[in-house]
C-alpha cells in the first residue's frame, strides 16, 4: 500500500489505486462546433497526462482521520507538483495534485475511514 | 448469541411494563448492513475491510399459558426496552441482566402440540446515539 508523491507518503493509511486517464488527442466528430464543420477535427496537441486515484483513508480516530485528510488537502490547494510512485514502482515525473475530493460520509467503525478520489495532471510547462 | 431460558423477562413499552412469562430462548443477531471493502493494486485480495452500518435482530420465544392477557402495545413500530436475567452458568452465583432498547419488529404466533401456544416476537435493536451498543449486559442482579 506504500506510494508517494512528491516524496510524501499522504495516503498510506489505506489501500488506493492508480488509473490514468485517456490519453492522445482531443478529436471532435462532424458538426459538434458547428454546422459548417465537414470533417473530424483533431486537435494540434497531445491531452495532458491525468491520472485518477482512488482509496480510502483510514485511522484510529476522528481526529486522526481529519489529520490525514488536511495534510492532503493542504497539497492539493497549493498544487504540490513531484513524482507520483506507484506501490508497484511505477513512477510518474511531474505530476501536480490539482484535486482532492471526498467519495462519501466518514465511516466510523472500528477504524474510522473516508474514501475519496484524488487527480494528478501532468501540466504543460 | 442465545440466552436460554432466562428468568423475569419484561419490555417496557410507553412507560407500561409488560411481563413476558415462559420464555424459552433470546436469540441476538447481529450483521452488517454495508460492508467497505476495498482493494489495494497488488492483488486480488481486499486489503481493508470494515462494517460501518450494522444491525442487531433480537428474538424472543415464550410459551404463552391459557387465560394469560393480550398487550396490545405489543406490536409492530412499539419502541421500548427489553430486560430479562439470563440464567446462572454452572457455578456462577447468578446469572447476568441483560436489556436492550428495541423497537418491534413481529409479534407472531404458533400452536404446536408437543410445545402448546408459541409467541414470537422479533425486534431491531436501537441505539441511543448509534455508536452504544443497543444490547447491554450487565452484572448479577
Amino acid at each position: 500500500m506504500t506510494s508517494t508523491f512528491a516524496g510524501l507518503a499522504l495516503f498510506n493509511s489505506g489501500p488506493h489505486r492508480f488509473v490514468p486517464r485517456a490519453a492522445g488527442r482531443v478529436w471532435l466528430p462532424p458538426f459538434a462546433v458547428d454546422e459548417l464543420q465537414s470533417t473530424i477535427y483533431v486537435g494540434p496537441d497531445p491531452v495532458e497526462l491525468a491520472i485518477e486515484q482512488t482509496g480510502r483513508l483510514v485511522a484510529s480516530s476522528d481526529s486522526a482521520l481529519w489529520a490525514l485528510y488536511d495534510a492532503i488537502r493542504v497539497r492539493a490547494e497549493a498544487r504540490l507538483t513531484g513524482s507520483l510512485v506507484e506501490s508497484s514502482g511505477r513512477s510518474w515525473p511531474l505530476m501536480s495534485l490539482v484535486r482532492f475530493r471526498p467519495a462519501g460520509p466518514l465511516d466510523r467503525a472500528r477504524t474510522v475511514s473516508l474514501a475519496y478520489e484524488a487527480l494528478y495532471l501532468q501540466l504543460a510547462p | 448469541m442465545v440466552w436460554l431460558d432466562p428468568d423475569r423477562a419484561s419490555i417496557v413499552i410507553a412507560g407500561q411494563t409488560i411481563p413476558l412469562p415462559g420464555v424459552t430462548h433470546v436469540a441476538v443477531d447481529r450483521r452488517a448492513t454495508r460492508l467497505v471493502v476495498e482493494h489495494g493494486p497488488l492483488g486480488p485480495h481486499a486489503a481493508f475491510v470494515d462494517a460501518p452500518e450494522q444491525r442487531v435482530d433480537l428474538a424472543l420465544t415464550r410459551r404463552i399459558q391459557p387465560g394469560e392477557p393480550a398487550h396490545a402495545a405489543l406490536r409492530p413500530g412499539a419502541q421500548g426496552v427489553l430486560s430479562f436475567t439470563a440464567r446462572a452458568a454452572t457455578g456462577d452465583l447468578g446469572g447476568a441482566q441483560v436489556s436492550a432498547a428495541v423497537v418491534l419488529a413481529s409479534v407472531e404466533h404458533s400452536i404446536d402440540a408437543k410445545r402448546g401456544f408459541e409467541q414470537t416476537i422479533r425486534m431491531v435493536g436501537v441505539s441511543s446515539d448509534g455508536l452504544a451498543d443497543p444490547v447491554t449486559e450487565g452484572g448479577a442482579p
